[in-house]
């Protein structure tokens, strides 16, 4: 810490003061946002920060001014936070923001038009990311970590405040977004429930009118949630949204979007073109988008083998792993293909044992029961046209379509 | 990392919701079991228990927190985001057995006919 005189810092103390002051009474918004963005780790706020701690005693300057006391209690809390965040108490920090933040919303709240809207957003942000390092400071220290919640339930309190008929309504979807990051880093996401039902039904609400970052934000997080319940078409429309409408330059982005959009699409027949796989490298993709349109089996259990822990991280691999009775369907349509130029008048029966030797060669072993088990299920689930004689020990196919393509819906729908 | 094991029972395929509060984000793991005859292939076993373990200890991670746009972040649909979108395809389905795997495929299903 740089060393200050008490002359300097008081007279940055009062500078701040007399900016957020200003800021507030001619409603600029852009100014006060600065003046709140602890994470910036702006140098001003830094070297305020430093005046602050040799200072000690702030709040007499504050009351010392009748400019400055109206706004005594919201200040007195950011400073102390400003402080402690300074020195890495992380705890305390977020201890005096989140009283920082109560009485500024209640400010906000008076304050009639929308003005303030994007300082609200920046204290949004602030409170969730500091109550995240409050709970690594907590864990840290063999401590249970629950400012993060804490940081939710304040969250939700300024939806409520934003949820009405006035212009502060359109701040809405930002702060459920910053919910649904919440939600997510605390692995609580039934919580998203509530507030995407606000969101979705309240007449208050028009999706369109919200900020496009906001809805691009909230498709990507509503989309995951889709994968994870497996309502695929409407993962489809949701997650392709957010890859529509986000920002291009924004690649990081894109490639989370399509990492969650990948499976969702290979669900329902539709595969990424090798460039979209290189572009955003999204190579943990390649051998399954291979094996799906190779028809192999093998190669579709070792790319789920080798990628295994990411796939279970993102909480995709169930759904990929689903993907092999599509690699079935495909295996089966080429045997029938390859059938078909030797023999055409027979082609439409598929011999079990046949089917069993192309399996055996792909390292799966399988009696002949296995075996109809497997195409029964192909059966029932629309993959294949046909019907099992099972006296026979084979596959009658339809002569019409006999692999339906699933068209943009998920198997067995 | 799956267990297949021989049983002769009917065939069915059962999906299983549980939740289980460790899990976390993963809160309900869908289970699939394939019950066929002869076949019983397990998803989500012992390497699942396993990873459930890291997921509880790892709760200050979500790998895929979407990056926040800048509070003005606004920008213009270029050509550029219509081409990602178009990067897909719903036409790879043909009938094309030209290719290295199809051609094995046929020698190995030729061999074994005249092996009879």
């Amino acid at each position: 810490m740089a060393y200050v005189s008490m002359g300097e810092a008081h007279r940055r103390i009062t500078e701040y003061l007399n900016r957020f002051c200003d800021a507030v009474s001619y409603q600029d918004s852009s100014t006060l946002c600065r003046l709140l963005s602890f994470s910036s780790n702006s140098p001003p706020l830094l070297s305020l920060a430093d005046a602050l701690n040799v200072f000690q005693d702030a709040s007499s300057l504050i009351r010392q001014s009748d400019k400055f006391s109206e706004y005594g209690e919201i200040l007195a809390h950011l400073f102390r936070s400003l402080q402690s965040y300074r020195v890495g108490n992380l705890v305390e920090a977020y201890l005096a923001f989140e009283k920082f933040a109560n009485a500024f919303v209640q400010e906000f709240r008076n304050w009639e038009s929308a003005w303030a809207l994007e300082a609200l957003y920046v204290v949004c942000y602030e409170i969730r990311v500091l109550a995240e390092k409050a709970d690594k400071e907590l864990t840290s220290n063999g401590k249970s970590p629950e400012k993060l919640k804490a940081a939710g339930s304040l969250l939700m309190k300024v939806f409520g405040v934003l949820a009405g008929k006035g212009p502060k309504r359109v701040g809405a979807l930002y702060v459920t977004c910053q919910l649904f990051k919440t939600y997510f880093k605390l692995g609580t996401v039934n919580l998203c429930r509530s507030v995407i039902r606000s969101i979705e039904t309240a007449r208050i609400f028009d999706f369109e009118e919200f900020p496009r970052r906001d809805k691009v934000t909230y498709m990507y997080y509503t989309g995951r949630l889709e994968v994870f319940n497996e309502n695929f078409p409407a993962a489809d429309t949701k997650l392709s949204y957010a890859l529509q409408y986000c920002n291009p330059k924004r690649e990081r982005n894109i490639r989370m979007i399509l990492k969650y959009l990948i499976p969702v699409k290979l669900s329902i027949g539709i595969i990424p073109k090798d460039e979209l796989l290189q572009k955003y490298n999204l190579h943990e993709y390649t051998k399954i988008v291979e094996a799906l349109r190779k028809g192999d089996l093998r190669l579709l259990r070792h790319a789920l083998q080798e990628h295994e822990d990411r796939f279970l991280r993102s909480g995709v691999y169930l759904v990929l792993e689903k993907l092999e009775l599509q690699v079935y369907q495909r295996l089966m349509k080429k045997i029938y293909i390859i059938q078909k130029q030797s023999d055409p008048a027979r082609a439409h029966q598929l011999k079990l044992e046949v089917i069993a030797k192309a399996l055996r060669w792909l390292e799966m072993d399988m009696d002949l029961d296995e075996v109809e088990c497997i195409m029964t299920i192909l059966i029932y689930k629309n993959l294949v046209k046909g019907y099992l004689a099972h006296k026979s020990k084979v596959v009658v196919l339809s002569k019409q379509d006999p692999f339906p393509k699933l068209n943009g819906k998920p198997v067995g729908s | 990392s799956s267990i297949n094991t021989q049983y002769k029972v009917l065939s069915l395929t059962l999906s299983l919701k549980s939740s289980e509060r460790g899990l976390g984000f993963r809160e309900s793991s869908s289970l699939s079991f394939s019950i066929c005859l002869g076949s019983v292939t397990m998803a989500a076993t012992e390497p699942k228990a396993a990873t459930a373990e890291v997921v509880k200890v790892d709760l200050f991670e979500d790998d895929d927190e979407f990056e926040e746009f800048e509070i003005n972040e606004d920008w213009l649909e270029k050509e550029e985001v219509k081409e990602v979108s178009q990067q897909w395809e719903d036409d790879w389905d043909d009938d094309d057995v030209s290719d290295d795997f199809s051609r094995q495929l046929r020698k190995e299903l030729e061999n074994s006919s005249e092996k009879k």
